[in-house]
């Protein structure tokens, strides 16, 4: 998918003695959106911003260290090895052993004469790497106003996390004017440096606009032009966030000290072996427990100080990070390394909530810093971008059948409002709490919405320039977008086969445990067992499927699970009828 | 040679005749012997004509002969030729058609029109005939021909019209070919400039099945454009391809009857190297014979094997025939042969083993080869010949036109063409190098065999003369890349120096040569005149200037201009420039011209005042050295300016280059620091840049008295650098007022030191020391430390947690009352 962008001026931050102006350039092609304030903290939007850009350019994946040279040189030492052998005389090898001092000498000396030139072409390589990159590789984040909150959304360069800074208007002494709409804009590393010059004693300006910074120079205007070629998994990864973090997620909160703790040890040690991940251990009524594998070094979480900035807790007070859930669980996640990219928010952190999909799911972290928020969304593992390993978190929630006039006019509402809970929504639209939800699901799921976690209220955000459309909203509710999965077709028909019975089902305070026998395209009978909320969304689930025995949930549940699923709507749905 | 001439009589007792002219005693004078017999083989003397002056003899051996043909006699063949005219096979007629069309006999034409008129295939063969004679009495039957649909007839007939020389005809022919030409093709050649490269263009850009036919209709049209389109769209057209080679096919047909060696030889070398690398493809194709449809082989080996076969029969009828153009169409086959297209071990003493026409053109002539007809390949047979012995075929065709050598010598890129051309030059027509042209000798230099451009070389010097040098050719040596064409070059550069270092023009030709030690040379030598020549630089510098505002031809040409404008011309240059026109100038250019700007700017010292400083800061961060030394300079003289205002200054300091870095570096410390103040030292300090953060750090330290300390203390805690904190932190111990409320002020700083996960040990370690030095002052300092440290107990390093325990402890015992994380229990004191 290419994208271009196009930036009247560039993003910059002018200071003057005195005076700061942060100006982001938009992206010109994309609806008109600005805002114009003024920081009251800008030293702490700095960070924040700072653990943006960490965020945008941080590439985890794991690639293998090239080691061409060190095979050349292997090679080298065997030919040596194989000559030498060859060589007899003890004069000759003496001789050889001279030549090959010299040899070393000249070549020693060669390589100081050419330091400088080497030097000069590292720096220039770098520059180009670094032009490059930023005009190819670098994607820009999306900024979103809202009438009470200006928010960066974008992804890391590995596609594996997902942060979103959300800067509520109290960060401004003063807002002068704004446009609400969502838009891209200019970024880089140069940016980045001159952000890092914000200071409380300079008075600056916060300006999102169009025109952005704009010096005539020589030999060309301030206009700048991006053509990316964004991946598809990206885009997707936006959609498949949302879905996450509108599933219900396992919540428990920290202390930023604890994630100090955390990122703290694995700075100073290198896992050379696994198991590598990072293990929640979460007991009703306990304080949880965060492990570090392999090394099964434990941190028990702590508190973090009271919201109302009373005193802080003494050690004695402290009851710990008490985990409120009804069941102990497990939960393991990967990548941890990722969390280092949060650094530079630790020391001005007040509380960390920490949102967990499950067992190898993605985790989400959410950073109060006051007057802003920050989430950091991270996939899996690293090497499993939102997308890239088929994750189908969408599959887990269960959407009812929304037709295209009720999700335009959800969208329309959500437009209009900028941001409202789903009750909010099914108030204003009259389609009834799960319709609205499941319209807000189909909503994030094609980019016209998200979910702010911390905030707990769906967003209007076009992440697309294109309007939307009725042709788009009948696309999205259509039966084939709704069942494009092969896990959801393979569902459908082993539940129209009649191949899936529901053995037992016990209703429990959240919702229904269930347990059934469904036999796939394959022929083998497999028991799915399964925790549906009230709203038929997966809770917990298990299979005794090879799929699942495989993958758990990390690739979204298997068609066994996803039929006994349906064949419990349809049980519910009969019940309905006959009580009705 | 004296001529010799046959004759058969089909009625006459005494069958056969032969007219020859022999050498009477007296050299001076010759005989025509007239005999007679009733066969060859038995010739009885009949008559002796003579003695004849050498003058005499055409007129009388015509007589002579007229005499023989009144007797009824017949020039040998061509009565049996005219007799296979109306034999029933046509494969014979046509052959005999042909051959007669090669003896160009007059007498035949009647009666090829006659066949003519009820040819089928032998239709092409007689119009060939008729166009190849040249009589006029042919012109309406190949009209006819000429206007007919079937590309055969169609080819035959337009060729033999330009052959007879029938304009009308040709004219008539033009249009069709025109209108049968795609649209774009012949828009195109309408258009008021076409040119090859456009026509080629425009062809390919067709659809491929109608691409053949618009070549061969564009090589029809055999105007001078059209046939060099033809040619380069031959050069990139595949031969194995359906819809394609039936028309190179009828464009090789076409140059066989049109004589033009040029395009016959390039297709000649390239059906025979293609053919080494495709068998061809398999296609079903409409048959020109009948019209059926079949699957046929595309360029196929029997088909690459006919043609080459027939490339060579050409060849050796035109040395029976056309003996004068023999020698040429076999030079144009050879020099398109290339080194890669030979094997190695392949030269003019072992054979060119499957280069079929190579070797028979070389070595046709050698008995020490002998031809596999079935693979087409010479290989070497056990004949041994003498050293001298000359091997190519038709060696007195080569003779006879000497110039075909040359050909060979300017244009063969393979060593063993030159190899047998530089011998005949060497020992047979040691004087035709003197009829070289220049542009021969000059592609000579290109030879890839060293006595080729030897040859060329010693005729250059023979031909040179200093008080007129051929300017042309002596710019080709000085360009050429061997070092020995150069060495002339230059030899007749140091020669004509008088000359031409007395003309800008040539100058400046000299100057913007292609290779460097020409140039170097030319600055070399001009440096001294130009010194004592001020109305030749006046003439020179605009010149100069010119050429630096144009892009740069090759590179290294703005170099040596650079460097004889700052050798010589830089007053001249100065006048012709204005400040703002050398600003200009800055933005674009080769980097050597910019830098040239540079130099030239920096000795305006009314730049500053013109440019402004703004400007000057843009010039300063140029890319180009030359430019921001330049921009420094004028920096440098604008010191009051920037006393006045030095904010570009910090602007310059956090320049991505070194030397504006330091030279701004420099202003500053000029400048008086002091003069700063606060905001100026605190804009050093907040750089991200760690050298300019030391210039500040260096200023703030030396102005320390004069500076609000504790403000630039509250300053300088927000610095986000990890390497500024030490230095935050030395003032931070020495100079934050007492009391809770400063104390407090510094919480995120201490937090963000504490709470690095890339810490500093020592400041770190400073930081607590601190705290708690602070917090054992006063209760109210306690409870901030208290709050600032009761995070840092929870962290797991060791050493944290200690010296932060310590820390609380210590506040602790000394101020029971202040809320902290810890608690002591066991009556601890």
């Amino acid at each position: 998918m290419i994208v271009q962008m196009e930036y009247a001026g560039r993003s910059a931050i002018v200071n003057g003695l005195r005076d700061a102006r942060v100006m982001f350039a938009t992206n010109h092609l994309r609806e008109p959106t600005y805002f114009r304030g003024e920081l009251r903290e800008p030293v702490l939007f700095r960070e924040a911003l700072a653990a943006l850009y960490h965020v945008v350019v941080s590439d985890y994946k794991y690639r293998p260290r090239d080691r061409l040279e060190f095979r050349a040189w292997l090679e080298e030492q065997d030919r040596k090895f194989l000559a030498g052998l060859g060589v007899k005389s003890l004069k000759a090898r003496a001789k050889m052993d001279q030549l090959e001092a010299r040899l070393a000498e000249l070549n020693a000396a060669r390589t100081d004469r050419l330091r400088p030139f080497y030097r000069a072409r590292t720096d220039y390589f770098n520059y180009v790497y670094e032009s490059a990159y930023e005009r190819q590789y670098l994607f820009d984040p999306v900024v979103t106003v809202h009438d009470d909150e200006v928010s960066f959304e974008a992804f890391s360069r590995d596609e594996s996390t997902y942060a979103r800074l959300a800067a509520k208007y109290d960060l401004f002494d003063s807002v002068k004017d704004f446009q609400c709409g969502t838009t891209n804009i200019d970024f880089s590393a140069k940016l980045h440096n001159e952000l890092e010059r914000m200071r409380t004693y300079r008075r600056t300006r916060f300006d999102v606009e169009p025109s952005g910074f704009t010096v005539a120079t020589d030999g060309g205007d301030g206009h700048k032009e991006k053509k990316i070629d964004l991946p598809d998994s990206w885009v997707m990864g936006f959609l498949q966030v949302h879905s996450t973090m509108s599933l219900g997620l396992t919540r428990f909160h920290m202390a930023p000290v604890d994630l100090f703790n955390i990122c703290r040890y694995l700075r100073r040690r290198k896992v050379r072996k696994s198991p590598r991940a990072l293990r929640y251990e979460l007991v009703p009524g306990q304080r949880v427990r965060a492990v570090l594998e392999p090394w099964e070094h434990v941190i028990e979480l702590t508190p973090a100080a009271p919201l109302d900035g009373g005193p802080p807790l003494s050690l004695e007070m402290t009851p710990g990070a008490v985990y409120e859930g009804s069941k102990p669980l497990t939960l393991r996640t990967w990548g941890r390394d990722r969390l280092q990219t949060l650094g530079r928010l630790l020391p001005v952190c007040k509380r960390i909530d920490v949102f967990l999909a499950g067992h190898g799911l993605p985790s989400v972290y959410v950073l109060d810093l006051g007057p802003l928020t920050f989430t950091l969304a991270l996939s899996g593992w690293t090497d499993n971008d939102w997308t890239g390993g088929a994750q189908k978190f969408d599959l887990l929630t269960r959407r009812l059948l929304v037709g295209a006039a009720d999700l335009t006019r959800t969208y329309e509402v959500l437009k209009k409002v900028h941001h409202a809970t789903d009750g909010a929504v099914a108030t204003q639209t009259g389609l009834g709490v799960e319709k609205s939800r499941s319209a807000l699901s189909y909503l994030c799921q094609i980019g016209r919405a998200m979910f702010d976690l911390a905030g707990g209220v769906y967003r209007h955000r076009d992440l697309f320039p294109e309007p939307f459309t009725v042709k788009e909203a009948a696309a999205a509710v259509s039966p084939v977008a709704q069942a494009k999965s092969p896990e959801e077709k393979a569902a459908l028909a082993i539940f129209e086969s009649g191949n899936v019975f529901l053995t037992a089902r016990r209703p429990v305070s959240t919702g229904y445990k269930l347990t059934g026998s469904a036999k796939g395209g394959d022929g083998a009978r497999v028991r799915p067992l399964m925790h549906v909320d009230h709203e038929g969304k997966i809770i917990e689930a298990s299979c005794t499927c090879g799929h699942y025995q495989k993958h758990k949930l990390t690739r979204g549940p298997c068609e066994h699970i996803l039929a006994l699923r349906l064949a419990h709507m349809s049980r519910l749905e009969n019940e309905d009828q006959e009580g009705g | 040679m004296l001529p010799t001439a046959r004759f058969y009589n089909p009625d006459g007792p005494d069958r056969v005749a032969e007219v020859a002219v022999e050498q009477a005693t007296d050299p001076d004078f010759f005989l025509i012997q007239i005999c007679r017999g009733p066969s060859a083989a038995a010739l009885r003397h009949r008559a002796t004509l003579g003695p004849y002056r050498g003058e005499q003899v055409p007129a009388q051996f015509d007589d002579a002969v007229r005499e023989l043909r009144r007797e009824g006699f017949w020039p040998a063949g061509l009565h049996a030729l005219l007799s296979d005219l109306e034999d029933t096979q046509p494969a014979v007629r046509a052959h005999a058609a042909a051959r007669l069309g090669w003896r160009r006999n007059r007498e035949a034409v009647e009666k090829l029109l006659a066949v003519l008129s009820g040819a089928i295939d032998e239709t092409c063969a007689v119009v060939d005939a008729l166009g190849a004679i040249g009589d006029p009495r042919a012109i309406p039957a190949v009209r006819q021909q000429a206007a007919r649909q079937l590309l055969s007839r169609r080819r035959s007939g337009v060729e033999a019209l330009r052959n007879l020389g029938d304009q009308q005809g040709l004219n008539e022919a033009r249009q069709r070919a025109l209108e049968r030409l795609p649209a774009p093709v012949r828009e195109r050649l309408e258009s008021k400039a076409p040119n090859p490269a456009a026509l080629v263009q425009d062809v390919f850009a067709l659809e491929v099945q109608h691409q053949g036919l618009a070549f061969d209709t564009l090589y029809e049209l055999a105007t001078p454009l059209t046939v060099a389109a033809t040619r380069e769209i031959l050069r990139k057209v595949p031969f194995d391809r359906i819809h394609l080679w039936r028309y190179v096919k009828s464009v090789f047909k076409r140059s066989l009857l049109r004589h033009d060696h040029e395009t016959f030889g390039w297709l000649a070398y390239a059906i025979e190297m293609r053919g080494r690398t495709t068998k061809g493809t398999v296609a079903t194709v409409k048959s020109g014979h009948d019209g059926q449809q079949r699957s046929t082989r595309i360029f196929g080996r029997n088909t690459q094997d006919f043609l080459r076969r027939l490339s060579w029969r050409y060849l050796r009828t035109l040395a029976c025939w056309l003996p004068e153009e023999y020698a040429h169409a076999a030079a144009e086959i050879v020099i398109h042969y290339r080194a890669e297209d030979v094997p190695a071990q392949c030269s003019l003493g072992t054979g060119f083993g499957y280069r079929y026409l190579l070797h028979r053109i070389l070595l046709g002539g050698s008995k020490r080869f002998r031809f596999a007809a079935r693979r087409m390949y010479f290989g070497a047979n056990k004949a041994k010949v003498a050293a001298n012995v000359r091997e190519e075929a038709f060696p007195e065709l080569w003779d006879d036109q000497p110039r075909a050598y040359l050909r060979v010598l300017s244009a063969a890129r393979l060593a063993a063409a030159h190899v047998f051309a530089v011998r005949a030059l060497k020992t047979t027509h040691t004087n035709l190098i003197q009829g070289a042209t220049p542009a021969e000798l000059v592609a000579m230099l290109r030879a890839p065999y060293e006595p080729t451009v030897e040859l060329a070389l010693a005729e250059m010097e023979r031909r040179f003369d200093p008080a007129k040098p051929d300017w042309p050719l002596l710019d080709e040596l000085l360009a050429d890349e061997r070092p020995m064409a150069r060495q002339v070059g230059e030899r007749w550069l140091r020669l004509t120096a008088a000359l031409w270092a007395a003309d800008p023009v040539r100058i400046l030709a000299l100057l913007t040569s292609k290779h460097p030690e020409t140039r170097a040379l030319v600055v070399e030598m001009t440096r001294g005149k130009l010194g004592r020549e001020p109305e030749l630089r006046r003439q020179l510098a605009p010149l100069v200037l010119a050429a630096l505002q144009q892009p740069e031809a090759a590179p290294g040409i703005h170099d040596t201009l650079a460097q004889v404008v700052r050798e010589s011309l830089t007053a001249e240059l100065q006048a012709l420039l204005t400040v703002p026109q050398l600003a200009d100038w800055v933005a674009r250019g080769s980097p050597s011209a910019l830098a040239l700007a540079g130099y030239l700017l920096a000795s305006r010292p009314e730049a500053v005042r013109e440019l402004g400083l703004e400007r000057l800061t843009a010039l300063a961060q140029h890319d180009v050295a030359a430019v921001r030394a330049a921009a420094h300079a004028l920096l440098w003289s604008a010191q009051d300016a920037l006393r006045a205002d030095p904010s570009v200054l910090f602007m310059l300091v956090e320049s991505d280059w070194d030397d504006t870095r330091s030279a701004a570096f420099d202003l500053l410390r000029q400048i008086d620091a002091a003069a700063l103040g606060l905001d100026g030292i605190m804009g050093l300090l907040d750089s991200n840049r760690t050298d300019v953060q030391e210039v500040g750090r260096e200023l703030a330290v030396k102005h320390l008295g004069v500076l609000p300390v504790e403000e630039l203390v509250y300053r300088l805690v927000q610095h986000p650098h990890p390497g500024m904190r030490r230095f935050a932190l030395e003032l931070v111990v020495n100079h934050l007022p007492a009391g809770d409320g400063p104390l407090a002020k510094l919480k995120d700083f201490c937090r963000a030191a504490l709470f690095d996960l890339w810490p500093q040990r020592k400041v770190k370690r400073g930081v607590v020391e601190f705290l708690t030095a602070r917090g054992l002052e006063d209760p109210k300092q306690a409870a901030v430390v208290a709050a600032i440290l009761g995070d840092m107990v929870r962290v797991q390093g060791r050493a944290d947690f200690e010296n932060a325990l310590e820390s609380l402890v210590r506040l602790r015992l000394a101020y029971p009352e202040v809320a902290s994380t810890v608690t002591l229990t066991g009556g601890a004191t």
